[in-house]
């Protein structure tokens, strides 16, 4: 998986990655697995970070869009990415990027 | 005699020219324009093995355009498909996949037969599945079905008429997942416990249609730069619990929120 390969260069930044899954906890588990991701995969089964983060997609119970923030170590947003279409993920070398010019 | 028969041939070679003048004169006046097509069809004959199914599929970039099964006499016909080079591939359980690049040209058929498939020698198994809509049970035609292997190896088939879809000579000893991604139903993703070889596992998937309540949920347009990030504390995997504010204590934080497979 793209974060993971990257995940180190993120960690050079000095940045932890925490991904959010809305689904239930079965296949956040299922999804760690799969991408034998090494940094924490949590599940928001209930939707409630989800929707307290603005990313709810409309279309979908319960599900988020393709999200991602940057918060720094006062707990504010500092730089974000969102797009409506599901599967439309924000390329990790712009993350990066943007990681950096903060 | 041998004189006249000489002076014969111009003549008739001349007859030749004005018929043939005459007929050109007839086209080119035709006010009639010919419907230009703008797909092409693909036919031919693969060697039948006895009470095995023969399934052609033709794929473009690594994406299953069309699929048909070969008749009880191998003879098969895809209609339908675009100008364009093409791979085909001719599949049987327990037999070697061979596979043929072709060229389809609009308006015309294509003939493309594909020799006898040779049995494989390695122990194989196989997946046969059935794809219909949750709320009313009607099979779905042309869903685009992936299967990944453990080794991250991608396969794609098409449901049929029927909503079938299969995957023949698959390894064994392993775990497979199959993922469809529809833009009207919501995602799925399905782990396929190891098959025994030779056999064949049969799976039934129900896709939930997308609801349509822009009035119940919120549009999510985010945060904005600057405010407060929400804490949080939420499960991992293994049910541990992960608080941002212990996170964001430490370093930054990059957060991500997807749904489905990454």
């Amino acid at each position: 998986m793209e974060l993971q390969k990257a995940y180190p260069a993120f960690q050079a930044e000095g940045a932890e990655i925490i991904a959010v899954s809305s689904d239930d906890q079965l296949a956040a588990k299922n999804a760690e697995n799969r991408s034998q991701a090494s940094f924490p995969v949590l599940s928001d089964d209930t939707g409630k970070i989800t929707n307290a983060y603005n990313v709810v997609d409309p279309l979908r119970q319960l599900g988020a869009r393709p999200a991602t923030y940057i918060i720094d170590n006062s707990g504010v947003v500092q730089w974000k990415f969102l797009d409506i279409r599901v599967g439309n993920r924000v390329p990790t070398s712009t993350i990066l990027n943007a990681l950096r010019k903060l | 005699m041998t004189n006249r028969r000489i002076h014969e041939i111009p003549y008739l070679m001349s007859l030749g020219v004005v018929i043939l003048l005459w007929l050109g004169c007839g086209e080119s006046e035709s006010p009639v324009e010919p419907i230009q097509a703008t797909t092409g069809s693909l036919e031919g004959r693969v060697t039948p093995i006895e009470d095995l199914p023969i399934t052609i599929q033709v794929h473009q970039a690594g994406v299953v355009i069309a699929s048909a099964e070969a008749d009880t006499d191998g003879n098969y016909r895809i209609d339908g498909i675009e100008n364009g080079t093409y791979t085909v591939s001719a599949a049987a359980k327990g037999f070697d996949t061979v596979q043929l690049t072709v060229q389809i040209h609009a308006g015309e058929v294509t003939a493309l037969n594909v020799a006898a498939l040779k049995a494989l020698e390695i122990p194989v198994s196989h997946l046969r599945g059935r794809v219909s809509n949750r709320d009313t049970k009607e099979p779905l035609k042309d869903v685009r079905v992936q299967f990944i292997d453990e080794a991250g190896n991608r396969r794609e088939a098409l449901t049929g008429d029927s909503g079938i879809f299969g995957f023949e000579n698959l390894p064994v000893e392993q775990q497979f997942t199959v993922v469809i991604n529809h833009e009207e139903y919501e995602p799925q993703n399905i782990v396929i416990d190891p098959i025994p070889s030779g056999e064949t596992e049969t799976v039934t998937i129900e896709l939930l249609p997308i609801q349509l309540n822009n009035e119940e949920l919120p549009a999510g347009d985010g945060l904005p730069v600057g405010a407060k990030a929400p804490p949080f504390n939420l499960p991992d995997g293994d049910g541990k619990v992960h608080s941002l504010a212990d996170y964001v204590e430490q370093e930054w934080v990059v957060l991500v929120f997807y749904r489905g497979n990454w």
